[in-house]
C-alpha cells in the first residue's frame, strides 16, 4: 500500500466519503462530510496513520487533500 | 484594545468602534445571517445604535475575536433565564471560517460562563436543517432537549460540558 493509498484511505474513513472523492481538489468546508468536528477526526487519524504530530498552522492550514500531502511532505512522508 | 480574556489562542476583546462595519459586513453575509434567529440584514445605523447600547446592557456580554492579532469574528453570552446562559458566535474571517479556530471559541466561551457567571447550564438554538452548527454543538457537550419545526434546543451543564472538553483536549492542547 502506498503513501498515497494510506492518505486516501484514511480520509475516506474520517470523513465518511467514497475514497473515489479523496482528490487533491478535494477541499474543505466544500462537502458536508468535512466540517471542523470531521476535521479533528481527519487530523487525530492521519497522525496516527503517519505517526507525525501536527501543529496549530498545520491544522488550519489544512484546507485541501493536495495541501494535506504537502503538509505531511514536511514532516517526511514521501508521496 | 481591552482583552477580557484569552483561551486557546484567542483573544475575548471588548468590541470597539473600529470593529463594527466588520462585524456588521460579516453579520449581513447570507451564510452567517441565515443561521441567526434574527436573520434581518442590519443596516449601518442599526449597528452604531447597537453598539452605543453595548455598554449599558448589564445581562448580555459581546466579544470581538481576535487571532494573530486580527479581527475574526464574534461572540456573545446573555443571561437572559436565572440559571442558564446562552450563547452565540460566528467566525466571519474568510481564512478561518468553519475552522479549528471556531471549536476554540466554543470551548473558551463555554469556560468562561461556567467559571464566570452564576448559571449550571449553557443553552443554544440552531435551525434544524444547520446539521454542521448541530454537530458543531454536539462536539461541545450539549444535547438535545426540545425541537420543533423550526428550532432545535440544546442545552449543556458543565458536567456534560467538561466530559466533552476532555475528547476534545487532545487537539485544543495544539492551540494552547
Amino acid at each position: 500500500m502506498t503513501n498515497t493509498d494510506r492518505l486516501v484511505a484514511t480520509f475516506a474513513s474520517s470523513l465518511n466519503i467514497e475514497a473515489s472523492q479523496v482528490v487533491d481538489g478535494l477541499e474543505y468546508n466544500t462537502i458536508p462530510q468535512w466540517d471542523s468536528v470531521a476535521h479533528m477526526v481527519l487530523v487525530a487519524a492521519l497522525e496516527k496513520e503517519f505517526d507525525v504530530m501536527l501543529d496549530m498552522d498545520d491544522i488550519i492550514e489544512m484546507s485541501s487533500v493536495g495541501i494535506a500531502k504537502e503538509i505531511l511532505t514536511k514532516h517526511d512522508v514521501v508521496f | 484594545m481591552t482583552v477580557i480574556f484569552k483561551r486557546y489562542q484567542i483573544e475575548f476583546r471588548a468590541i470597539e468602534h473600529d470593529d463594527i462595519e466588520q462585524l456588521r459586513q460579516w453579520r449581513n453575509r447570507e451564510d452567517i445571517r441565515l443561521m441567526m434567529v434574527d436573520q434581518s440584514e442590519i443596516s449601518v445605523e442599526q449597528q452604531q445604535a447597537w453598539f452605543e447600547r453595548l455598554s449599558t446592557q448589564t445581562n448580555r456580554y459581546h466579544f470581538a475575536l481576535w487571532f494573530r492579532d486580527q479581527l475574526i469574528g464574534y461572540a456573545n453570552t446573555s443571561l437572559d433565564e436565572p440559571d442558564s446562559a446562552s450563547t452565540g458566535l460566528y467566525i466571519g474571517h474568510e481564512k478561518y471560517r468553519g475552522s479549528m479556530l471556531a471549536i476554540c471559541v466554543g470551548v473558551g466561551l463555554s469556560e468562561w460562563c461556567f467559571e464566570q457567571l452564576p448559571i449550571s447550564s449553557i443553552d443554544a438554538q440552531v435551525a434544524p436543517y444547520n446539521q454542521a452548527a448541530l454537530r458543531f454543538n454536539e462536539s461541545l457537550g450539549y444535547r438535545v432537549v426540545e425541537q420543533n419545526e423550526n428550532w432545535v434546543f440544546l442545552s449543556k451543564t458543565q458536567h456534560e460540558f467538561e466530559q466533552a472538553r476532555e475528547r476534545l483536549l487532545p487537539m485544543l492542547s495544539r492551540f494552547s
